[in-house]
């Protein structure tokens, strides 16, 4: 096996593949399903969905047809895309020098699933500038009872400025979940704009969302949700260089019987960086949304600089919203804030509104676009933005007819 | 009598002060004006202790005490004040509480009895009529939530209160309506009158139409450069600090 | 003296850590149903606290100690702890004349005069002493206006419906691992009983004293708030400076019905440990919960937390009578090796429920200090509001400050504002307050107060004086 692997250099990549893979699973095997016992997981536990999550779906085609940009189907490559400014590869071995290659996020051991079960390992590096947005969906369309794992590495090279749109499309039948790992790295100066848009038929969606801030990178990361029946979100940022700044921007509006959970954890392991991080949601019906956020900055990180907020509008007695911004600091020299509000629309303004000629209906979604809206205009490609802000203003609109 | 001798000091390794000598004698007033950058706000700093200031050297005496070596607040009672560019806010800390503590902490250093909150309170009173300011003012948090020309006056009634030998102010006109920059020169100038000591650090003229200054010092690069009297801050209006250096 | 070099020095001693030498009757360490039947001997128990106490046990046995608080300690060995310890005395006490002088001696020298008319003249006291209450002043004369203020085995004895009715309503024995314990073994507390249309003619309160090595305090504390009636309650604590760890693990029971008014102030400064070692200490671990059953009644709790190994408390409201009002003011300052996880819980239940959290830390040293609250607003808490704010300040760079709030909202005519921020003591502050001729150990104990103000404000005045300079204590020497 070891000469044939010296001979063959496509058999070297499989082997850092497999041990890759077999580490992420033997993790998985020791640390088992998340339950409620874990403060992390206190709502919802994937329990009736553990054969699911367990049985990758492998070489499942999709019906859908191609779009511009990069597309990936079902956990592999379906275009390339034309962007030449970008390499796509699967070819993990040679990418052996970039050290964040990472085999999970740390609240949420369903996190080390698409890394074991991974068909391809996708690598988007973004070698040059590329101002406008790169398209790129991800698409996952399974009837059959099982998991759809797919495993991205996008990274931003030093210097470089990049916009990046991803769309994830899944249609799914009642025993299909999705799960993907989506890891970010901002190498050096460079500047990232991405905006995740998920928008999911039915079920169980797993996101795994792995951020490494290098010296001086700056990332604005803006994600929107849309229909999903259980959406469980955990994200990690680490920050390994000074003066790194992310602002991490969240909208999710629920009805429905839907639930949505967002895990965030951030780590400043240096001082001099900033972070925001701003998460919304809107509910109704008996919708339940969860957020929960910590801030750890170490020892020694000076001059950091982290902001948390989580505002929630609860429209119904039904529904259900569960905050916890959290606060770990062992430096002195810091600015951390947090807030975190749970409310509805504020009277004065529905009354100011009103006072200039609109009725109560229309005033009120006004505001509820305002709030959406401080969000979505963090999106800087206005045709992006514009697209969203329709499908938000159709969102909010459904909600009177209920 | 407050001389400093041949001060130099650093700021981040940076050598900002390249030896200052200067003499001030009772009842003078002294300007020190400059660029930015020339040194001269370091030269506050120098004098009242700040911890940003690394190894001074030379001589700050009142009299003929050293007062170099001392702790910042052992330099405020051998009679040093300093008016603050940028007055700090400590919220939560009573006004009239930080000034009697203030004040006892003096008494305490010159071995005096301390002064109980009713005769204080009578004593910061008097002050407060002279400054023109509400009694409410004592009741506020130390500068929180003070509007800029709040801070500065709040400054000359710590001023007025603690009785110091030696009064630095520092770009205390920056930010200030005409009103309170009369006020504030009204102050300074009954200090004058005491037999005070009184320093004025401005990058601007202005503050000169009320408060008018014996001698004027102009600071380049950390040096005194030139020093004259009230009409070479005139000059300098006139030429700026270019065509005063040539 | 820079900022720069933030470092704890610490050599300020711990002022109440003597001993006093008197004659301790103790039961032999170890617990088991013997011990506790013989404890509830001791108190001349009628026959339902014993029911209560064993009932309690045998749960307890089922439990295990929690490990979610951040907090390090070795595990307590719980047979290896005195679950009984007086001062042995002969009689009955009939006047404050009896007590015992050594035990005079020691409450002075605490500061607080067991006699009646002394510094603290609109005071009452109740001090315990280990086990056992020594003494309570102003008896009678509380007594008059149908104020019942008293050791909780004395009311056992002569009001035992109350007792019955309302011991264990607030905090079950089933409610968690020490509260088991306590309810299993609890030795002495106070008991406060103010009737229909009363408000309490004076301050009450309950001093704490641990004398005796290895024994734990398991003390027990009920107040009871008839309707349009108020108090407003202090206790205060310390302990001698033992080696080993002294585990403290009270229970304190609030009831305020309709328009009922409770105000329960808590001053703690049990040995911390030694400052350099951490060796030592008060293990805190304590259960304190206030139930507003009463329409529009309002339960306040203050704490000022500064001794202590390591604390372990939330004090918290269950706000069941609709309009009624839960707040929650807390100083915890922790400083060298001391770890502190503490914070509350508001439940509301009620409709138009409203509470406040306003919560201070301080951590210096190497110490731990963690904010945790919960605000669980229920479906039937139509209209009802929180806010909450919780601010840390970090002095030096080998502390940990955490904020962990749990918020549950299940309504949508409620509305809940957290906000939280990390303080610094800026050398800007400090510098300003040198320039006026402040000194450094002032500079910092002046922040640090102005910090803490908004929490001060809330204390009853003869306590505020107290606390800003225990404060002041507690920081000596923090800076250098």
């Amino acid at each position: 096996m070891k000469e044939e692997s010296q001979l063959n250099p496509t058999l070297s990549s499989t082997d850092k593949r497999y041990n890759f893979q077999r580490r992420s699973a033997d993790l998985f095997e020791k640390e088992g399903f998340p339950t409620n016992k874990h403060e992390n997981w206190l709502y919802w536990t994937p329990d009736t969905f553990q054969d699911a999550f367990i049985t990758p779906q492998i070489g499942a085609e999709t019906n859908t047809e191609s779009n511009e940009g990069i597309e990936i189907d079902n956990g592999r490559i379906k275009s390339e895309g034309t962007y030449k400014e970008i390499i796509v590869s699967t070819d993990m071995a040679a990418y052996s020098d970039v050290h964040h290659i990472t085999n999970r996020v740390e609240t949420s051991s369903l996190s080390l699933l698409p890394n074991s079960f991974f068909e391809e390992f996708i690598i988007l590096d973004i070698q040059q500038d590329h101002k406008d947005p790169i398209h790129v969906t991800i698409k996952a369309e399974s009837h059959e009872k099982g998991s759809v794992n797919t495993r991205i590495l996008c990274l931003v090279r030093e210097g470089v400025t990049a916009n990046v749109v991803v769309n994830h499309d899944c249609i799914q039948g009642s025993d299909t979940v999705t799960n993907t790992y989506f890891e970010t790295v901002c190498f050096k100066e460079s500047h990232l704009e991405l905006n995740q848009v998920f928008k999911a038929k039915q079920n169980v969606n797993v996101f795994n969302s792995s951020i490494h801030m290098h010296e001086k990178a700056s990332c604005t990361h803006v994600s929107y949700t849309d229909n999903a029946a259980i959406m469980r979100h955990d994200t990690e940022v680490n920050f390994h260089g000074e003066e790194a700044d992310l602002k991490l921007k969240g909208l999710n509006i629920l009805s429905g019987k839907e639930q949505f959970y967002n895990h965030l954890k951030v780590n400043h392991h240096v001082g001099n960086c900033n972070c925001f991080q701003h998460f919304k949601t809107i509910l109704t019906d008996s919708s339940t949304s969860e957020f929960s956020g910590l801030v750890f900055v170490e020892k020694g990180a000076h001059g950091t600089d982290s902001t948390q907020l989580n505002q929630n509008l609860l429209f119904s007695d039904s529904a259900r919203a569960l905050s916890r911004p959290q606060l770990r600091i062992d430096a002195d020299d810091v600015l951390c804030n947090h807030g975190s509000t749970v409310g509805q629309l504020n009277p004065e303004e529905i009354h100011y509104i009103k006072s200039r000629g609109l009725n109560e209906e229309a005033a009120k979604q006004l505001l509820i676009y305002g709030f959406a809206e401080e969000i979505i205009e963090n999106i800087h490609d206005t045709l992006t933005r514009e697209t969203l802000e329709k499908q938000v203003k159709q969102k909010i609109e459904c909600m009177k007819n209920d | 009598m407050f001389t400093i001798k041949d001060v130099k000091a650093s700021i981040d390794e940076k050598e900002i002060l390249k030896g200052i000598s200067l003499e001030l004698k009772p009842g003078e007033v002294h300007a020190i004006m400059g660029p930015n950058g020339s040194g001269k706000s370091t030269l506050a700093k120098v004098i009242v202790g700040h911890p940003d200031v690394e190894d001074p050297e030379g001589e700050i005496c009142i009299d003929d005490k050293n007062i170099l070596d001392l702790e910042p607040d052992e330099r405020a009672n051998e009679g040093v004040f300093l008016a603050f560019q940028y007055p700090v806010d400590i919220p939560g800390v009573n006004n009239a509480e930080f000034l009697r503590m203030a004040y006892n902490a003096k008494q305490k250093y010159h071995g005096k009895e301390e002064i109980d909150p009713f005769d204080f309170n009578e004593l910061v009173k008097d002050k407060l009529k002279v400054l023109k300011m509400k009694e409410r003012f004592l009741e506020r948090p130390v500068n929180h939530g003070f509007s800029g020309g709040e801070k500065k006056r709040n400054e000359i009634l710590q001023l007025l209160v603690l009785d110091p030998k030696v009064v630095i102010l520092d770009e205390t006109d920056s930010g200030l309506d005409i009103d309170s920059l009369k006020q504030v020169s009204e102050a300074v100038n009954y200090f004058k009158s005491q037999d005070k000591i009184i320093l004025l650090i401005t990058h601007y003229q202005r503050l000169l139409n009320y408060i008018v200054p014996d001698y004027v010092h102009i600071m380049n690069d950390g040096k005194v450069s030139k020093t004259g009297d009230k009409s070479l801050a005139l000059t300098l209006e006139e030429k700026g600090y270019e065509g005063i250096e040539s | 003296m820079s900022l720069k070099e933030f470092e704890a020095i610490a050599n300020k001693e711990y002022e109440y850590g003597f001993k006093t030498d008197i004659k301790t009757e103790l039961i032999e360490k170890g617990l088991n149903e013997d011990v506790i039947r013989l404890i509830s001997e001791k108190n001349k128990e009628p026959e339902f606290v014993l029911e209560f106490r064993l009932k309690a046990y045998r749960h307890w046995l089922k439990m295990e100690e929690p490990e979610w608080p951040l907090v390090d300690y070795p595990k307590i060995d719980y047979q290896d702890i005195h679950y009984y310890a007086a001062p042995e005395k002969k009689e009955k006490l009939k006047s404050m004349d009896d007590v015992d002088p050594e035990l005079k001696r020691t409450f002075e020298k605490l500061g607080i005069p067991l006699q009646e008319q002394k510094k603290l003249a609109n005071v009452a006291v109740d001090a315990i002493f280990d086990s056992v209450s020594v003494a309570t002043t102003y008896k009678d004369k509380l007594l008059k206006h149908g104020v019942v203020f008293c050791p909780l085995s004395e009311a056992v004895e002569k009001y035992p419906d109350l007792v019955k009715k309302y011991m264990g309503s607030v905090v079950p024995h089933t409610d968690n691992f020490f509260a088991a314990l306590n309810a299993a073994v609890f030795t002495e507390g106070s008991f406060v009983y103010v009737p229909k249309d009363t408000v309490c003619p004076m301050e009450l309160s309950t001093y704490f004293r641990i004398n005796a090595e290895d024994t734990g305090q398991f003390e027990r504390t009920l107040i009871i708030c008839e309707e349009n009636a108020s108090v407003s309650y202090l206790e205060g604590c310390t302990a001698p400076m033992f080696d080993k760890n002294q585990l403290h693990a009270a229970v304190v029971e609030l009831v305020a019905l309709d328009n009922a008014d409770i105000k329960y102030s808590t001053v703690q400064n049990w040995y911390a440990g030694d400052p350099k070692t951490g060796k030592g200490g008060i293990y805190n671990f304590v259960t304190k919960r206030g139930k507003c059953l009463g329409k529009k009644s309002k339960i306040s709790w203050t704490q000022i937390e500064t001794g202590s190994a390591i604390t372990w408390k939330y004090p918290s409201c269950i706000l069941m009578g609709d309009d009624s009002i839960g707040e929650f003011y807390s100083v915890a300052l922790t400083n060298h090796h001391q770890q502190a996880d503490t914070g509350t819980k508001m439940i509301h239940i009620g409709k138009r429920t409203k509470s406040t959290i306003i919560s201070k830390g301080i951590s210096a040293g190497k110490s731990k200090n963690t904010y945790r609250g919960l605000v669980q607003i229920n479906k039937s808490a139509k209209g009802s509001e929180n806010f909450t704010q919780c601010d840390s300040m970090l002095i030096g760079p080998n502390c940990t400050a955490n904020t962990f709030p749990y918020i549950d909202v299940r309504n949508a005519s409620s509305t809940l504002g957290h906000e939280a921020a990390t303080v610094k003591v800026s050398e800007e502050q400090i510098l300003y307050c040198q320039q006026r001729g402040i000194s450094l150990d002032d500079a910092l104990t002046t922040i640090v107060n102005g910090f803490c103000s908004d929490v001060f404000k809330e204390l009853p005045t003869e306590f505020a004086v107290e606390a800003t300079q225990l404060l002041s204590l507690k920081l000596e020497n923090t800076v250098g």
